[in-house]
């Protein structure tokens, strides 16, 4: 019986991983559709390759950040992280339904603590964990942006005596391959490797592998190859949000807003920190657009992004509270 | 002076320069710099954004 919910759980982890490569995946090829670099399906290839491909390049931080240090590892159990996972899920469907560019993986660290609190109360939250995530939900868009703004600035100052504009323009559409291939590693590091974190939770706390376990390899591989699958079959509601809606964006700053939201992303994958990639495409997209003026950034869908982001941890919170509750009635 | 300070980016990020600030106590010590060094890039950049802002006007 222990060995099906096994099972179960890391089969419904690949499913969310799957979920989460169709619902944020999509966010980090939004730039270079919008800018015609690449045509949606070709994008969405090429970012599919390089989130499998960043297995290669990043270690396990961030799943070990998710496994260990957001509740105590005591009170996981394979009902907590079911329950985790449908909440998590649930989310991420809702918002997908609804067009907002949420975080899948604060939707996971919400339901991972909500499920947890549903089983054993408030204490088994850890402080330390959760303040280093919830440090970051604010400093991650915030770093993207100002790198976003400061990469667009130097672009521009040391082209700015450059006329041949058209072969510029060609120069930054084939350097935009290189950014958005830099973003979907990042994007393929940080984001799979929280489902390793939660089917690493799993089989620590069904006894399949001891406390100090590290993530197996199998892990490893079939989480970067259930993203890539999401990715290649991503959906284009929230590409046209991050976008075209946020601002217009020209090749020169899909370049900027990609290596930028990739520096973000390579830091924090390697320091352990489980950031969103959502939120860090989206605040270096806002800060190129800001390199021209205020006005050039449309405040409205960003607000509502940011709404979106809000309502996140406490939504998924719920609804895996609830759904713990149900099994734990149920069984 | 009240020409400079009218440029709306470069009060937006002395506001994101104050979040950063404030998330300094908040972040493990490790990683205290990144929040530091955050709020330098926007204080620099409140900086360029209000002189964009004022040489343009002047123009």
């Amino acid at each position: 019986m222990t060995d099906l919910g096994v099972v179960i759980v890391v089969a419904t982890a690949l499913a969310f991983d799957y979920v989460n490569g169709f619902h944020d995946a999509a966010n980090s090829i939004a730039t270079v559709v919008s800018t015609r670099v690449l045509s949606p399906r070709a994008a969405v290839a090429w970012a599919a390759f390089f989130n499998f491909a960043a297995f290669l390049i990043f270690g396990t931080h961030v799943a070990n950040t998710i496994a260990k240090d957001v509740v105590l590892q005591d009170v996981l159990s394979i009902g907590v992280v079911f329950a985790a996972l449908v909440g998590a899920i649930a989310w991420d469907l809702i918002t997908f339904y609804l067009g907002l560019p949420t975080s899948s993986s604060h939707a996971l660290v919400g339901g991972v603590a909500g499920a947890a609190v549903a089983k054993a109360g408030g204490h088994v939250l850890l402080e330390e964990g959760l303040r280093k995530i919830g440090v970051f939900i604010v400093l991650s868009p915030l770093i993207g942006l100002a790198l976003g703004m400061i990469i667009s600035l130097v672009i521009m100052w040391a082209f700015h005596g450059y006329h041949r504009v058209e072969r510029l323009h060609t120069g930054f559409r084939r350097g935009q391959l290189v950014s958005a291939a830099a973003f979907s590693l990042g994007h393929g590091a940080n984001d799979a490797q929280k489902t390793m974190g939660i089917i690493l939770a799993v089989l620590i706390a069904s006894g399949h592998l001891p406390h100090d376990a590290d993530v197996p390899l199998w892990v490893v591989l079939s989480a970067h190859t259930a993203i890539g699958l999401g990715t290649l079959t991503g959906g284009w509601r929230i590409v046209k949000t991050m976008g075209s809606k946020i601002t217009r964006l020209q090749p020169v700053g899909g370049v900027a807003a990609e290596s930028a939201a990739a520096a973000t992303l390579f830091f924090t994958s390697s320091a352990g920190i489980p950031v969103s990639t959502t939120h860090t495409i989206t605040g270096a997209i806002v800060g190129v657009g800001a390199t021209h003026r205020l006005s050039a950034v449309r405040w409205g869908v960003a607000g509502r992004v940011v709404w979106a982001w809000v309502l996140t941890i406490p939504g998924a919170f719920l609804v895996s509270a609830v759904v713990y509750k149900v099994i734990e009635v149920l069984s | 002076m009240r020409e400079m300070f009218s440029d709306r980016r470069a009060i937006v990020f002395i506001v994101f320069a104050a979040v950063c600030v404030a998330m300094v106590p908040l972040a493990d010590p490790e990683h205290r710099w990144v929040a530091w060094v955050t709020a330098i890039a926007y204080v620099v950049l409140a900086v360029l954004s209000a002189l964009d802002h004022w040489s343009r006007s002047k123009s």
